[in-house]
């Protein structure tokens, strides 16, 4: 730092973007909107709004109370779909990584499960329980599972037998085993099955609710191409990205941060 | 209190089908006050003796008797110090100790208190907020030291401690060891491939044969403590110890 103060003035613009990382995330979030807006100026609104309007149509919807309702909805039926396959992944997962037959024994339901594509999951669920809460939740179950059930099996597999072997040792009951031996082990894998399975269960999520719910915010996008309203499809598409990056930069970052601080240690 | 093992014997299953002997008739006694060293060359089963001392394993054959009597082994308390660190890297310091004295039913703040003494005791109370993973090796080794001397164990299990940090740290922590050891006197069990290490630290060194392992031959070390490691006599005791192991130059075997 002191080096780079002192030297040339090239040198102390370059340093101004390393002192204050959010600058770049800025300047990027600017470049896009102006790229945006040069572009959607050859177009007419219908077909590519600028970010001028949909940011006034995001601002109205967010006032009007809509956008909570809807998002709301999609939110409890990610949230349930989620938890669901989260718990019983987990238990799941355990269970497979540290016994070999039931590795085996389960492993033709990942990959299918895998294979499968949600949009197919989602027309099945619909069939099966019609237009209700539980289809969109079912949808959402069905296809984290495999995945989240995938990191837990790698990370119960990873667990460090010598670690475990210390705490027997010194008599450690199983209580002191799970919480102070295994689970700190596994929340890396926990915390990337929970980053990785949020991102699918929302776009699982709009797209059971396209086609087929009455609210959420894919019926809203839905809704919105059927009166042919390029406007209110960004809006609520730009929406509901605001609220996924607030919900990853506000509450998944700091809790990774918290709970994986151990591994920054940098010896000395 | 008195340890003594009674013809044990040890198979392993092998990967590739059949098995694999490690001991064979293996007696041993370690008096109450008594510094034990095992010697012998690496993977011939030094490891496995210390696990069945300490319940991870289960002998083959064979009795671990405490005073004589039939071992309970969850009534016994170990401090078992390893080749490695083997702390928890996501836990301070000061809760690596702690963790080792709640398991010894210590109540948490019991254990953190007498975590930071015993830190203190191996020179690393200014460390006890920090992670693991920011001390070096050395340090990190004496965290695993404190933790097995915290509990204040019936007796302490040392395997090769010391064989992966340098010459420099090894010496200081086995004299530091030997200073703690003399103010509390309880009986250990140190395995080590170093023979010089061996008649250095230990009262009594048990030589090992190759594998399956067997007590060739056990030698008393008389020499009074505070010994230096380079005094003829413990090098001649180590090749003596060499000599049985059937290594006969005689700096051929240093680390």
């Amino acid at each position: 730092m002191k080096s780079s103060s002192s030297s040339t003035e090239g040198a102390q613009g370059a340093s101004l973007w390393r002192r204050w990382p959010p600058l770049v995330y800025l300047a990027s979030v600017f470049a896009m909107l102006v790229v945006w807006h040069a572009i959607a100026s050859f177009f007419p609104p219908s077909l590519l709004p600028g970010p001028i309007p949909v940011f006034q149509r995001v601002g109205e919807i967010f006032v009007s109370g809509r956008f909570a309702v809807h998002m709301g909805a999609t939110l409890m039926r990610v949230g349930a779909g989620f938890v669901l396959a989260f718990f019983i992944s987990i238990a799941l997962g355990i269970f497979m990584g540290v016994n070999p037959v039931a590795d085996r024994f389960f492993e033709p339901e990942i990959v299918v499960g895998l294979t499968v594509p949600s949009l197919a999951w989602s027309v099945i669920a619909l069939m099966w329980f019609g237009i209700s809460e539980l289809a969109p939740i079912f949808t959402i179950f069905i296809v984290l599972q495999p995945l989240i059930t995938v990191n837990v099996v790698q990370g119960t597999k990873a667990l460090d037998h010598e670690v475990i072997e210390m705490a027997k040792a010194f008599r450690a009951d199983r209580a002191m085993m799970i919480r102070d031996v295994v689970i700190p082990q596994l929340v890396p894998y926990l915390l990337a099955a929970t980053r990785f399975g949020l991102s699918l269960a929302w776009k699982v999520a709009v797209i059971a609710e396209l086609l087929g719910l009455s609210n959420g915010i894919g019926y809203m996008i839905h809704y919105s191409f059927g009166i042919f309203s390029m406007v209110d499809v960004f809006a609520w598409t730009i929406a509901f990205t605001l609220v996924m990056l607030a919900l990853e930069y506000g509450v998944l970052k700091p809790v990774e941060a918290r709970v994986t601080g151990w591994r920054r240690a940098v010896a000395f | 209190m008195q340890i003594s093992l009674r013809g044990i014997h040890k198979e392993f299953p092998r990967q590739t089908g059949g098995r694999l002997p490690v001991l064979r008739d293996v007696s041993l006694t370690v008096g109450a006050e008594e510094f034990c060293c095992v010697v012998g060359a690496s993977g011939c089963g030094k490891s496995t003796i210390l696990n069945i001392v300490a319940g991870l394993t289960l002998p083959d054959a064979g009795q671990v008797l405490v005073d004589d009597a039939h071992l309970d082994s969850s009534r016994l308390r170990i401090g078992y110090v390893f080749q490695k660190p083997r702390l928890l890297n996501w836990r301070s310091v000061r809760d690596n100790v702690a963790f080792a004295l709640r398991a010894a039913g210590a109540s948490a703040a019991q254990a953190r208190g007498k975590a930071l003494h015993y830190l203190a005791m191996v020179g690393l109370d200014q460390f006890a907020d920090e992670f693991p993973l920011a001390l070096s090796g050395g340090m990190q080794q004496r965290v695993a030291i404190a933790r097995a001397l915290a509990i204040e164990p019936d007796l302490l299990l040392m395997d090769e401690p010391f064989s992966h940090l340098d010459e420099m740290t090894a010496r200081t922590l086995r004299a530091e060891l030997l200073r703690i050891w003399e103010q509390a006197r309880k009986p250990v069990m140190f395995v080590t491939h170093n023979a010089l290490e061996a008649v250095y630290l230990g009262d009594k060194v048990l030589i090992l044969s190759g594998r399956p392992a067997t007590i060739l031959k056990s030698v008393q070390v008389e020499l009074p403590r505070h010994r230096e490691m380079e005094d003829p006599r413990l090098v001649e005791l180590q090749r003596e110890i060499l000599h049985t192991l059937g290594i006969m130059p005689v700096n051929a075997v240093r680390h």
